[in-house]
């Protein structure tokens, strides 16, 4: 389970999103934060969601599942 | 974008300006809100837009400058929401809020903008605010 802190890389092979804006496969991020399904200022899934922040302080969150299978913990 | 102080955020101004209170540093957010959240709105009234790929964005001030009869703070750095990959294109982005949380809806709600055109996104879009997209201000008004 993610935490707070922990260092990840986007390693899915398709870029993440739509251009403008999407997110190359490699890039770096850290978690902000792992938020419950029913807290408010992330997704709407019933899922609970991580926030993963950029080093330049972009946001965005990922059901759990997901982030699972497209984020890759840095050793 | 049009902004102004809510009255919250008036409040914070006024007691640290008058050292009823004092204000501390600390990180602010932007939110995507889908409704005006009103000059007395609270992070618990606010409408804000959910999809997965949305969080708030933290929000880096400019130092004041002088703009006309106010004092004018803005965003030094590019604000981006998203990639919005839940996002359905059946919501309406309208308003901005500067809070005081990265989530939940306990905290401050101190600044409210109107977007010049609403957006809503499809899936996979981000939404993206440039540098000085989004201002707060008082009036520094000439005695009469």
């Amino acid at each position: 389970v993610p935490e707070a802190g922990d260092a990840y890389t986007y390693s899915a092979s398709e870029p993440l999103g739509n251009d403008p804006g999407s997110v190359a496969p490699g890039t770096r991020v850290t978690v902000r934060e792992v938020v419950p399904a029913d807290v408010q200022g992330a997704h709407d899934d019933s899922e609970d969601a991580v926030v993963v922040e950029t080093e330049d302080g972009r946001a965005w969150s990922v059901g759990l599942q997901t982030f699972a299978s497209d984020y890759t913990e840095e050793s | 974008v049009t902004g102004a102080l809510t009255d919250r955020g008036a409040d914070i101004a006024l007691d640290a300006v008058t050292g009823r209170t004092a204000a501390a540093a600390r990180t602010m957010y932007l939110c995507a809100l889908t409704a005006d959240p009103t000059r007395t709105g609270t992070m618990a009234t606010m409408t804000e837009y959910a999809a997965t790929g949305y969080a708030r964005q933290a929000y880096t001030p400019s130092a004041p400058a002088t703009s006309g009869n106010n004092r004018l703070t803005n965003n030094t750095n590019t604000i981006t929401f998203g990639p919005l990959t839940g996002a359905t294109g059946a919501v309406a982005i309208t308003h901005l809020a500067l809070v005081s949380a990265a989530t939940g809806t306990a905290g401050d709600l101190v600044a409210r903008w109107a977007v010049d055109a609403s957006r809503s996104p499809a899936a996979g879009d981000s939404i993206s605010v440039a540098i000085s997209g989004v201002s707060a201000s008082l009036a520094v008004t000439p005695l009469a």
